[in-house]
């Protein structure tokens, strides 16, 4: 999950732009530089200077995740 | 009034801009609402493509003209280019009028992060249309979208389209031409009560500005320049408005933060809830979330070591084919143009008007014909992998090599291209979003060792280099020079980006933040289409500036033309008839002979051609060179396309049709020359120095030319041209004096 960002306010406002929000999940798909990573069910390339200023929370991992996935009811 | 000019009064003229998300299939829809008919160009003062036409099956008293915008994911921007979407919704671009109605066009698949430019495009002002792309990949996804509820949410119409099948289009055409005289939307995110006093009190400000230079300034672009402090539309204002507007603009911002919001995040955040309350209602998920297949294809494909390694096979083979596809096909169009100047040399009387159309009209047009089957086939090979979305992935794998040198991922495949030719590869360059990699990556792309610097290669390693075994005999040192000279323009390559992300487009280091479109098959019109764009692009930019280019060559190659000339060659050829009806001389000699006078002569005319006393003008300049004036003389000609210099060079040695680079016959002719006092001409030193020089140099007109018109000014080619030349001077002296020590 996005903790926060720290960041100039020019990056800043581009990584909220794209939906990098603080309570944003995020799924880490490649760890790297650059990263991959889904948000928002979008498959997105983060470079390293922009990996620096998001802070993230790890809140699932990706067992948990796996586990969660096949029990969440459906909704109607 | 005539019936005509009723008719044209009559017509009422619209226009319609999309607008959307990278990768939301804009495009392919902006193709199949105009039918292709379209024109290209670029918006005045800036890089980036221009694309309009206009909408089909309208009603025929309505003209629709449409407007592809660039991908944005939104209005905020930093610099001039990324402003474009902005300036073109408000109109603000000349000539282009303000559109009457906006297209926002939003992939299904990825409602939410689309809405966001959606909810800026309804604050604009005008009729907006939603075109919901990508509505059947949504589906097999499992998700249900409700689009009634979403029109309803919205207050605008919402059109289901997917383009690729022609589904729904009649739909938003009709939609576009109801919401002409729509009233916009009242349905957009509040902000909270600070951001709205500061904003309500900017635009006050503006509209009180002494010589009314902000009354104009929208509230979208307000709410922009308030909350992206160094953006565009920052910069912008405060050049309308003058310094004071900075000051205020700093204050304003001070007193939102005190409020408890942040500057970067309120927006997205305002804007995020509210799409998120929609998403809530519209959309459902009737299926369990299951890895798609773009997931199980990028497990690969974007794998650090595999997708590295299919990346580069993949690159491996675009480039094979560019050699093995369009190396016949460049054959066959110099072919043709070799048989129509020799069957226009025949129909045309020998004289001036002969050589304009033989060696200025026809070898200048082939010029630039002969570059095509590259051009075509390279863009074939991009317009396919970003229309079927691994552009994407090629430029996320590549970003961490690229940086090393100061660069973007994307910048691989443009240089990459230039190792085939420059200009294709400079054309390439229109993938790379930021500005200032996009510059730097044109810059250095004529530094990578084309196809046309070869022939020179292979001539002088042939004639000069030694071909010692090195390595226990894995190699030779001909082989070695030839990597060298491969080598030298990509190392000189790297330090010049270096050198010129530090100081002349210096600027904040841009991050890779891209998304990664979902997989899908390309359409085949949609690329067929783009690569005769580029084609055709080429053939009537480039062109004609480089057959300008070619005549001003021809003519410099072919005045002053005195008749005394021709009158002593015939005075040759005449004694040489006499000798061969005496029966002194074979038929086959009689040939050999007239073909040895008429190189003779056409020497003797370059010599003393302005271009062959140019040539001795300049032997000063490059003697430190160890260079005589006949190799000045072809390095001139060849500045407008390299591949002539041997062509030239076998004019000066007299050689005549004996041209190629395996050449025996001006191989010899080059080792030996010599000089006044005896000595030979060329050693090593000197075909090092000349290889150098061609390696580093930028003698080509098109490369100019197409550097011209992707940076839409004469600054870039001038730049390119000036520290390429010197470059190649530099590296040439360097070269020549550093080996002639060693011989």
């Amino acid at each position: 999950m996005v903790a926060g960002v720290e960041a100039t306010q020019v990056a800043a406002k581009r990584l909220a732009d794209m939906g990098f929000t603080p309570g944003v999940r995020v799924e880490m798909l490649r760890p790297g530089r650059p990263c991959l990573v889904r948000l928002n069910g979008t498959c997105m390339g983060v470079g390293a200077r922009y990996q620096q200023s998001i802070l993230l929370t790890i809140v699932e991992t990706r067992a948990e995740r796996d586990e969660r996935r096949s029990s969440t009811p459906l909704r109607e | 009034m005539s019936m005509a000019s009723s008719s044209r009064t009559a017509t009422r003229s619209k226009t319609v801009a999309l607008a959307g998300n990278p990768n939301t299939g804009k495009s392919t829809l902006f193709n199949t609402l105009t039918g292709f008919r379209q024109r290209v160009g670029n918006y005045p003062g800036v890089t980036v493509e221009k694309r309009t036409g206009f909408l089909r099956g309208t009603q025929a008293d309505t003209s629709i003209q449409l407007i592809d915008l660039p991908g944005a994911y939104s209005l905020g921007a930093q610099g001039a280019d990324e402003g474009i979407v902005m300036d073109v919704l408000l109109g603000q671009r000349d000539p282009l009028p303000a559109p009457d109605v906006i297209v926002c066009v939003v992939d299904a698949t990825n409602l939410g992060r689309n809405l966001f430019l959606a909810t800026q495009v309804l604050e604009i002002g005008q009729p907006v249309v939603v075109a919901l792309t990508m509505t059947d990949l949504a589906e097999s996804a499992g998700l249900r979208i409700d689009v009634a509820a979403l029109r309803e949410r919205l207050g605008v119409a919402v059109v289901p389209v997917v383009a690729t099948k022609n589904i729904g289009v009649d739909s938003l055409r009709e939609a576009i031409q109801q919401a002409v005289d729509a009233p916009p939307t009242d349905r957009c995110p509040s902000f909270p009560d600070c951001v709205c006093a500061e904003l309500d009190g900017l635009q006050a400000s503006l509209a009180s500005q002494p010589d009314g230079g902000g009354r104009d300034i929208s509230r979208v672009e307000a709410l922009q320049t308030l909350l992206e402090p160094g953006g565009y539309h920052e910069s912008r204002v405060i050049k309308r408005c003058g310094r004071g507007l900075a000051n205020e603009l700093a204050e304003r911002r001070q007193r939102i933060a005190s409020a408890g919001e942040s500057i970067a995040e309120v927006e997205a955040r305002v804007r995020y809830a509210w799409i998120d309350s929609i998403i809530q209602r519209v959309v459902t998920q009737v299926k369990p979330p299951k890895p798609s297949k773009s997931q199980r294809v990028d497990r690969f494909l974007t794998h650090r070591v595999f997708g590295l390694a299919f990346f580069l096979l993949l690159m491996g083979m675009c480039f094979q084919s560019i050699y093995a596809w369009a190396g016949p096909v460049m054959n066959a169009i110099d072919g043709i143009f070799v048989a129509l100047g020799g069957w226009l040399g025949e129909l045309i009387p020998t004289g001036p008007l002969q050589s304009l159309m033989v060696n200025g009209v026809v070898a200048g047009v082939g010029a630039i014909f002969v570059f095509l089957p590259q051009i075509l086939i390279l863009f074939l090979f991009i317009t396919i992998l970003e229309d079927c979305g691994y552009m994407a992935r090629s430029a996320f794998l590549l970003d961490r090599w690229m940086g090393l040198f100061g660069l973007g991922g994307k910048s691989f495949i443009p240089l990459l291209s230039s190792f085939a030719c420059a200009i294709p590869g400079i054309m390439a360059t229109r993938t790379i979003e930021n500005r200032r990699d996009r510059f730097v990556t044109i810059l250095i792309a004529p530094l990578m060792s084309c196809s046309a610097r070869l022939p020179v290669y292979v001539l002088l390693i042939a004639a000069f280099v030694p071909s010692t075994p090195l390595l226990g005999g894995l190699v030779n040192m001909q082989a070695i020079t030839l990597l060298a000279m491969y080598l030298v323009g990509v190392v000189v390559a790297i330090a010049i980006a270096f050198v010129v992300k530090a100081t002349i487009l210096k600027g904040p280091p841009q991050s890779f933040l891209m998304e990664l479109p979902t997989y899908k098959w390309p359409r085949p019109s949609t690329v067929l289409y783009r690569v005769y764009e580029q084609g055709r692009e080429f053939c009537i930019t480039a062109g004609t500036i480089i057959f300008a280019v070619a005549l001003i060559v021809w003519a410099l190659g072919y005045y002053p033309h005195p008749a005394s000339i021709a009158q002593d060659h015939d005075a040759r050829r005449a004694e040489a008839a006499e000798i061969y009806e005496a029966n002194d001389l074979t038929q086959e000699e009689y040939r050999q002979r007239l073909n040895q006078i008429d190189r003779d002569e056409s020497g003797t005319y370059l010599r003393q051609s302005l271009l062959g006393r140019a040539g001795r003008w300049i032997e000063p300049v490059v003697a430190p060179l160890g260079w005589d004036w006949r190799i000045g003389t072809a390095a001139i000609a060849a500045f407008p396309a390299r591949e002539v210099v041997l062509a030239t060079m076998a004019t000066i040695y007299n050689l005549g049709d004996e041209t190629h680079e395996r050449s025996a016959g001006l191989r010899e002719k080059l080792q030996a020359a010599t000089w006044p006092d005896g000595r030979p001409v060329f050693n090593l030193a000197v075909a090092l120095s000349i290889m150098v020089f061609f390696a580093l140099s930028c003698q080509c007109g098109s490369t100019l030319a197409v550097i011209r018109r992707e940076t839409n000014s004469w600054r870039w080619p001038i730049a390119t041209f000036v520290y390429m030349t010197t470059l190649g001077y530099l590296g040439a002296l360097v070269t020549y004096q550093v080996v002639i020590r060693f011989i």
